[in-house]
């Protein structure tokens, strides 16, 4: 095993706050109302969940029903914000990067 | 409901502030980066998804936000323009922040910028127990160290 001094920050992870200050200054996934997601990397929060985000990409989902064949047709459009500064109620949940399975 | 005085000359103006809460919240929360961009000409996009572009007047507790020379437009790509407009914080969804801002000297600035004195009158408000009380400390301290 290789002995190496690893330089990890002792953090106690006592409260969901914690949780949160981990993610600070990595790269974000956040869920939003009405089906919005946003990816960025988080620079502030605070206790409303109001947070700044950098390089932002806001993906908005939309299902349109196709009126002949009456299958849902789930369309997404995005965008980007260099420094955005996002308003605390409209934040469902706060998470690292939905990483996709090889 | 939010009660605003603004003086005459708007940068770091003394806001009348309404209740202890909105006071908590213009300084406790990330307010002053919104607060930061006083003067400034920002983008917001509202909960309805249209979006304001225009000069931040005046910021309050509430995120509630003033703009001057503000141009609404909606999805349709209609486009409104005002010489002021007051939109409600709870209609906010994004602030748009230019990206050539520096976040945490801004945020230092703005916090350490505080008007606001932790009502050091109260300390100072001499009713007449806390005046019997205190001649009665120095009594027994004079007596002490005779």
């Amino acid at each position: 095993m290789a002995d190496d001094t690893e330089n990890v920050a002792v953090m106690t992870v006592k409260e969901p706050w914690d949780l949160i200050r981990l993610s600070l200054d990595e790269r974000i996934y956040v869920k939003m109302r009405n089906e919005r997601e946003l990816r960025g990397k988080l620079h502030a929060y605070d206790q409303h969940l109001n947070m700044v985000l950098g390089d932002a990409e806001e993906t908005i989902t939309t299902v349109e029903i196709d009126e002949e064949t009456y299958e849902e047709v789930y369309r997404t459009t995005k965008r980007t914000i260099p420094m955005l500064f996002v308003r605390g109620d409209g934040v469902i949940l706060v998470s690292p990067p939905v990483r996709v399975s090889i | 409901m939010t009660y605003m005085y603004n003086s005459l000359n708007m940068s770091d103006a003394a806001l009348f502030i309404g209740t202890p809460q909105e006071k908590f919240f213009y300084h406790n929360t990330l307010l002053c980066v919104v607060n930061s961009l006083q003067g400034k000409n920002v983008t917001v996009d509202l909960r309805n998804d249209t979006y304001v572009c225009g000069l931040i007047e005046l910021v309050d507790g509430f995120m509630n936000i003033s703009f001057k020379n503000a141009i609404y437009c909606d999805p349709q790509g209609n486009e409104f323009a005002f010489d002021n407009l007051f939109i409600h914080g709870r209609n906010i969804r994004y602030v748009h922040i230019p990206e050539n801002m520096s976040l945490l000297s801004t945020i230092r600035h703005e916090v350490s910028k505080k008007f606001y004195k932790p009502h050091m009158k109260q300390l100072t408000e001499k009713t007449r127990k806390t005046k019997k009380a205190v001649m009665q400390h120095m009594k027994v301290v004079a007596s002490l160290n005779t």
